[in-house]
C-alpha cells in the first residue's frame, strides 16, 4: 500500500517533458552532422579506440542521461510536485474531489455581472482546492461523466478555460427536479472512485425563486433534498453558492397564444401576447411588435407598473394556408432571449366531413345533428365554421367519392364487405379519418371479421354481441386524451349528466395506441381513438340517434348525447382532433424534446431547419429516433419529411420562469448544507489554504538540477584530459628529446 | 640562425616547384649559413706525404713525422668517395596527410628531405640509392655515384606517389638482404605501423653493419590532434571511417602517439639506430645536421 502519493501543481508543464528528447535529438543530429575529414595516423586513432572505446561510450551514454536528467528534473520543479497523503493509492486518482455545479439557466443572465461572479465563484473554487483535490465542473445540461478521464486532476487550466467559456442559456431549470439527477450522480461518483475520502459539491446558482420553488409540496418542511442514502454519507458535503442579486428589472414576453388552437384560412387571425414587468420600477414606452412571418405587422407602445402583466392583442382578416411563424419583440433589436418570444400556426383550409348514415331520415337523423353541430346551420354561421359537412345515405356509400374527404363518419353502418374495408384501410394509412358511429343496425359480428382483428384491423375496439342497457353517465377519464384540450378547466361539461341509455358492449384492445376518451362509469369503452398510420380511427360505442318519440319503445332509446350541451364541443373536438395533422406540443421550452410526427411512417428523410438557418437531416425509420433533442436556440424550427412531402413547424421559447429575477431564501435548503453568499466565499476558502512541501520539493529538483549540470562539467573533464597527455605536452616532450639530440 | 630557418624553411620549400631546386636550395642555404664546410675535417681521407713548401697550411704538417725526421712533410688528403647510402622513403597512403597548419604533406616533405641529402652525397662523391616504398618496395634507384644519379634519383623521387598502407619491417628487413655493403640506411617515414616490427626492420639493417638513421615524420596536427565535436575520420589508406567524438578520444590518442614515439626512441636508442622525429612545419636543417651528426659517428676522421 502507498502511503503517499504525488501530484503536480501545473502538470501543465509536464509537457515540457517533452524537452527532455533535446539532447538525445542533439545527439542524434550530431551523429549526423559528423565532419568528415582525410587522417593519417588512424595508427594511433585506432588503437586509442581500442582501449578506450568503451569507456567513451559508457562516458556518452552518462553524458546523455545527465542531460535528459537535468532537463528533466527543471521540468519537474516547474511543474510544482507535491506529497500528498490525500491522493489515491496509485496516484493518479484522487481520495478528494470537488464538484463544481454552475447554473447556466437564462436567469443567470438577466445581468452580465450575475454570470460573471458564477464564473469567479467556480474560478476560485477550482484555484483553491488543495493539491490532489479532483476537479469536476458542470452544469445542469451538460451529461455528466463520471469517467476518470473527466475529472481535472493536478493542473486545472483546462478546466478554468471550461469555467471561463460557460455563458448562461436560454434554457430553464427546476432544481427540485434537477437535484436528485445530481444526487444520483453522486452516488454513481462514489462508487465509481474508489478510496474518495471527500466530496463537495458546489451549486452556483442565483437562487432564483423559479428555479428554486418549493420542491415538494407534501413535505413536512418543503425543503430540498436529493437522496436520503447521500444524506447519510459523511463524505459528501453540499454547498450552495448565492451569486444572484436583489433589485434586477426584467421585463419580458412571457406568453404568445392564439385561442383558435386550429387556425383556418378562412377565419380571422387572432394574436394575443402578454408582456410582463418583473422589476419593481415603472416600464414606461414599451414598443410591442408583432411579426408574421418575418413581416412586421403591427405595433403597440405600452407601460407597465411594477410587476405587472398586461396582455397586448393583434387581429388580422385572414391568414394564407400553410404554416406561420408569429413573433412578438420587445423593441427593434431584442437584448434579451425572452424580449422576444415566437408562435406558429397552420392555417388549414375548412375540413370536409362526409357523414354516411344509415339512418337517414330527413331532418333528425345522426347525419343531421353532427352536421349542425361542426357547421352550425345559418349561412354566416357556417362560413366561418372550420368545417364543411356533407351528409350520404348508407346506401349512397358506394358510389360517393368519400375519398376526398378529411373525415367520414359513418353513421349505424349495419355491416362492411372485405373489400370495403380494405378501400377504409388503405384511406386511414393515406391520412383519412373515420369515425364509427354505433347504433342498433350494427352487426358487431361483421365489423369484427371485416374491420376488427380478424380483418383490415382498423376498429379501436371488439365489439361483442350484445348491446348493455341502463342509464350512464360519461366520464372523460380526467380529460387526458388530447381531443379534450378546450374542455381542460371546465368544471360544468354536463358530462357527468346520464345521457345514455344502450351501448355496444367492447373490449378495448390492449395496444397502447387504442385511448379511451369516454367510458361508462363501470369502465367500458364508449369513445376510442386509435391512429392507423397517418390517419386516425375512433369509435363511439353508442348512438347519436334521438329516441323516437312516437315509437314509444324504450328498446330503441340508445343516447340523448346529440341534445347535450357539450355534444357541439365535444364533435369540434373528437373531429378537430382527427382531422389534425399537425402535432399537439408546437410549443417548446428550450431545451425540451419534441416528439417527430414520424413514428408511422415508413422510413424517410427528415430535414430540420434551425432558428440560425441551419439544418439537420437524418434518415430514420420507424423504430429509430422519436424525439428531436436539439432545441438549444429560441426560435421557429422547420420540420419536412421527403417522401411522402410534409412539413411541420414548432416554436421553442424561453420559459417565462426564467425571466423572474426575484430570488428566494435560504431557508427552503436543508440544514446540513451550507449556503454561501458569494461574498463570504472567500472567507470560507481560507480553510483549504493549503500549505505544502511543494516549493520545497521544487527547490529540491532545482538543486539536483544544479548537481546534474556539475556532474557534467565534471564527467567533460574526467573524460576528456585525464590521462594528462596534450598535445602540446607530446611536442613539448619530444622537442626537448630533439634538442638534447642536437646538443650531443 | 635566421637565415637557416629560411632556406630550409618547408613554407619557402613549397614555393619552389622543382625537388632539384629545392634540393639545391636546402643544401647550399645550409652551406652557405656556416663558415666551415659541413665536409671539412671528415669528409676526406688521409691519401700520403708530401714535402712542405711554403705557403702551405701549416695546420696540415704532419708533426709527428718532423718530430721523428726533422724534415717537414705535409699530409695529403683523399676525398672519402666509398660512403654508400641508401636512401628509403615511406610513400604509403598516411604519408598524404597534410594538415591545416602544415605547408606540404608528409610526402612531399620526405621528398625534399630525400632529395636534399642525395644532394649533397652526390655532390661530396659518395654513392647514394633510393628505394621508394609502401607495403612493399615500388620503385629503386641502385647506388652509384655517377653524375647522373642524381637525375635518377629525382626523377624517381618526383615519380612517387602515395599508395598503399606501410608494412616498413618488412621492407627493412627486404633492403637488409639486398643491401648487404656496409653503408648507411636513411629512412624517411611517418612509420605508423607495428612498432615490433619496425624495431626488428632497422635492428636487421643494423645487424648488416649498415649505420641508420630514421627520420620520423609526423605532421603537426598529428601531434595535436585539435579537432572540436563529432568528428568522422577516413583513412588514408583504406575507405574506412571512424565516427566519434574528438574531444573524449583526443588524450587517448595523444596517449597512443607518445607512447608509440617514447617507443620507438628508446628502443632505437638501444639499437644504436639514430631516431629522429620531425614535423612538417619545421625547417629541414634539422635532418640535415642529423644526418651530418650521424655519418660522422659512422665514419669518424682518421686525421
Amino acid at each position: 500500500m502507498v502511503l503517499i502519493a504525488w501530484g503536480f501543481g501545473s502538470a501543465g508543464m509536464l509537457g515540457w517533458l517533452a524537452a527532455a528528447l533535446i539532447p538525445v535529438m542533439l545527439h542524434l543530429w550530431h551523429q549526423s552532422r559528423r565532419k568528415e575529414t582525410a587522417w593519417g595516423a588512424m595508427f594511433f586513432l585506432r588503437q586509442a579506440l581500442e582501449r578506450h572505446s568503451r569507456r567513451m561510450r559508457i562516458t556518452q551514454w552518462l553524458l546523455l542521461l545527465l542531460r535528459v536528467s537535468l532537463i528533466m528534473a527543471v521540468v519537474f520543479a516547474f511543474a510544482r510536485p507535491f506529497l500528498d497523503s490525500r491522493l489515491g493509492a496509485n496516484g493518479t486518482s484522487p481520495t478528494s474531489l470537488r464538484l463544481v455545479v454552475l447554473d447556466t439557466s437564462h436567469s443567470m443572465g438577466l445581468d452580465s455581472s450575475v454570470m460573471e461572479r458564477g464564473r469567479e465563484a467556480a474560478q476560485r473554487l477550482v484555484t483553491s482546492a488543495p493539491p490532489g483535490t479532483g476537479i469536476l465542473f458542470t452544469t445542469p445540461f451538460t451529461k455528466h461523466s463520471t469517467d476518470a478521464e473527466a475529472v481535472s486532476f493536478g493542473d486545472h487550466a483546462a478546466v478554468l478555460r471550461e469555467i471561463e467559456r460557460a455563458e448562461a442559456t436560454p434554457r430553464s431549470i427546476h432544481f427540485a427536479d434537477y437535484l436528485p439527477r445530481l444526487g444520483e450522480f453522486v452516488d454513481q461518483l462514489l462508487a465509481s472512485h474508489d478510496g474518495l475520502q471527500q466530496l463537495d459539491v458546489f451549486v452556483i446558482s442565483d437562487f432564483a425563486a423559479s428555479s428554486w420553488y418549493a420542491p415538494h409540496q407534501d413535505s413536512s418542511d418543503g425543503k430540498f433534498s436529493w437522496q436520503d442514502s447521500i444524506d447519510e454519507e459523511e463524505r459528501v458535503r453540499m454547498h450552495v453558492v448565492n451569486v444572484g442579486t436583489t433589485g434586477l428589472s426584467n421585463v419580458a414576453v412571457t406568453r404568445v397564444w392564439t385561442p383558435d388552437r386550429r387556425q383556418h384560412a378562412t377565419q380571422p387571425l387572432h394574436i394575443f401576447a402578454e408582456i410582463t414587468n418583473f422589476g419593481a420600477t415603472l416600464q414606461k414606452n414599451l414598443a410591442v411588435r408583432f411579426y408574421v412571418d418575418d413581416q412586421r405587422v403591427h405595433d403597440e407602445v405600452v407601460q407597465l407598473d411594477a410587476g405587472q402583466r398586461q396582455v397586448v392583442e393583434y387581429m388580422s382578416p385572414g391568414t394564407a394556408l400553410g404554416w406561420h411563424a408569429v413573433e412578438v419583440r420587445l423593441g427593434e433589436e431584442p437584448h434579451e432571449a425572452d424580449d422576444r418570444r415566437w408562435l406558429v400556426l397552420d392555417a388549414a383550409a375548412r375540413t370536409r366531413v362526409l357523414c354516411v348514415d344509415a339512418s337517414f331520415r330527413l331532418g333528425r337523423s345522426m347525419g343531421n345533428y353532427l352536421s349542425l353541430a361542426l357547421s352550425p346551420g345559418t349561412n354566416s354561421q357556417a362560413a366561418e365554421s372550420p368545417f364543411v359537412v356533407d351528409i350520404a345515405r348508407g346506401w349512397e356509400m358506394p358510389d360517393t367519392t368519400w375519398r376526398e374527404y378529411d373525415a367520414v363518419v359513418f353513421c349505424d353502418m349495419p355491416s362492411f364487405t372485405a373489400a370495403e374495408s380494405e378501400e377504409l384501410a388503405r384511406y386511414l394509412r393515406e391520412g383519412g379519418s373515420i369515425l364509427w358511429v354505433m347504433g342498433p343496425r350494427t352487426d358487431p359480428a361483421n365489423y369484427h371479421e371485416t374491420l376488427g382483428a380478424n380483418g383490415a384491423d382498423i376498429l379501436p375496439v371488439e365489439l361483442d354481441s350484445t348491446p348493455l342497457e341502463g342509464v350512464y353517465s360519461l366520464d372523460p377519464l380526467d380529460f387526458e386524451h388530447p381531443m379534450w384540450q378546450d374542455f381542460r378547466g371546465q368544471e360544468e361539461t354536463g358530462l357527468n349528466t346520464p345521457a345514455v341509455y344502450r351501448y355496444w358492449k367492447s373490449d378495448r384492445r390492449t395496444e397502447e395506441a387504442n385511448v379511451a376518451a369516454l367510458v361508462a362509469p363501470d369502465g367500458d369503452p364508449l369513445l376510442v381513438t386509435r391512429p392507423i398510420a397517418r390517419g386516425r380511427s375512433a369509435i363511439l360505442t353508442t348512438s347519436l340517434d334521438l329516441p323516437s318519440q312516437t315509437a314509444g319503445d324504450d328498446a330503441q332509446r340508445w343516447s340523448t348525447v346529440a341534445v347535450m350541451p357539450y355534444f357541439v364541443p365535444l364533435m369540434h373536438g373528437l373531429l378537430g382532433w382527427m382531422t389534425a395533422h399537425a402535432p399537439e406540443n408546437l410549443d417548446l421550452l428550450v431545451g425540451e424534446s419534441w416528439p417527430l410526427p414520424v413514428s408511422d411512417l415508413v422510413e424517410t428523410d427528415v430535414t430540420v431547419r434551425l432558428p440560425d438557418g441551419n439544418e439537420v437531416t437524418t434518415s430514420m425509420a420507424n423504430d429509430s429516433v422519436e424525439y428531436f433533442t436539439d432545441t438549444d436556440i429560441p426560435g421557429v424550427y422547420q420540420f419536412t419529411t421527403r417522401q411522402p412531402s410534409e412539413s411541420t413547424w414548432f416554436a421553442v421559447n424561453v420559459s417565462p420562469e426564467e425571466s423572474d429575477p426575484a430570488t428566494t431564501s435560504p431557508q427552503i435548503l436543508p440544514e446540513a448544507w451550507t449556503y454561501h453568499q458569494v461574498g463570504d466565499l472567500d472567507s470560507w476558502l481560507e480553510q483549504f489554504a493549503f500549505s505544502s512541501d511543494q516549493s520545497e520539493l521544487s527547490r529540491a529538483l532545482l538543486w539536483l538540477a544544479a548537481g546534474l549540470l556539475l556532474a557534467e562539467g565534471w564527467l567533460l573533464w574526467f573524460a576528456a584530459p585525464k590521462s594528462g597527455f596534450t598535445g602540446r605536452d607530446v611536442t613539448r616532450n619530444l622537442g626537448d628529446f630533439n634538442t638534447r639530440r642536437m646538443a650531443e | 640562425m635566421a637565415t637557416t630557418s629560411n632556406y630550409s624553411d618547408p613554407e619557402v620549400l613549397a614555393s619552389l616547384a622543382s625537388l632539384e631546386l629545392r634540393a639545391r636550395h636546402i643544401v647550399e642555404g645550409f652551406t652557405a649559413g656556416r663558415q666551415k664546410s659541413p665536409y671539412h675535417g671528415f669528409s676526406v681521407e688521409f691519401a700520403e706525404h708530401r714535402d712542405y713548401t711554403p705557403g702551405d697550411d701549416p695546420r696540415y704538417v704532419d708533426w709527428k713525422v718532423f718530430g721523428r725526421t726533422e724534415r717537414m712533410y705535409l699530409k695529403r688528403f683523399t676525398e672519402e668517395t666509398n660512403l654508400e647510402c641508401m636512401l628509403l622513403l615511406d610513400t604509403s597512403g598516411s604519408m598524404a596527410y597534410q594538415g591545416a597548419s602544415a605547408a606540404m604533406p608528409k610526402l612531399e616533405y620526405g621528398k625534399c628531405l630525400v632529395a636534399a641529402l642525395a644532394f649533397m652525397l652526390l655532390r661530396q662523391s659518395d654513392r647514394a640509392g633510393l628505394a621508394i616504398f609502401d607495403r612493399r618496395i615500388r620503385s629503386m634507384v641502385p647506388l652509384s655515384g655517377k653524375g647522373s644519379q642524381r637525375t635518377r634519383l629525382f626523377q624517381a623521387l618526383a615519380a612517387a606517389e602515395a599508395g598503399e598502407s606501410t608494412a616498413c619491417g618488412a621492407v627493412f628487413h627486404e633492403m637488409a638482404e639486398r643491401f648487404s655493403r656496409r653503408g648507411m640506411v636513411i629512412v624517411a617515414s611517418d612509420l605508423l605501423a607495428d612498432p615490433h616490427d619496425i624495431l626488428q626492420g632497422l635492428h636487421h639493417l643494423r645487424f648488416q653493419g649498415h649505420e641508420v638513421l630514421v627520420f620520423h615524420l609526423f605532421d603537426p596536427d598529428e601531434l595535436k590532434f585539435p579537432f572540436e565535436g563529432p568528428m568522422a575520420f577516413r583513412d588514408l589508406e583504406g575507405t574506412a571511417a571512424i565516427g566519434m567524438e574528438s574531444s573524449l578520444i583526443r588524450s587517448a590518442y595523444l596517449e597512443a602517439a607518445r607512447n608509440h614515439i617514447e617507443l620507438l626512441e628508446k628502443e632505437c636508442r638501444r639499437r644504436d639506430v639514430d631516431y629522429v622525429w620531425l614535423t612538417t612545419d619545421r625547417p629541414l636543417e634539422h635532418a640535415l645536421l642529423e644526418f651530418l651528426a650521424a655519418r660522422q659517428r659512422a665514419f669518424p676522421s682518421t686525421r
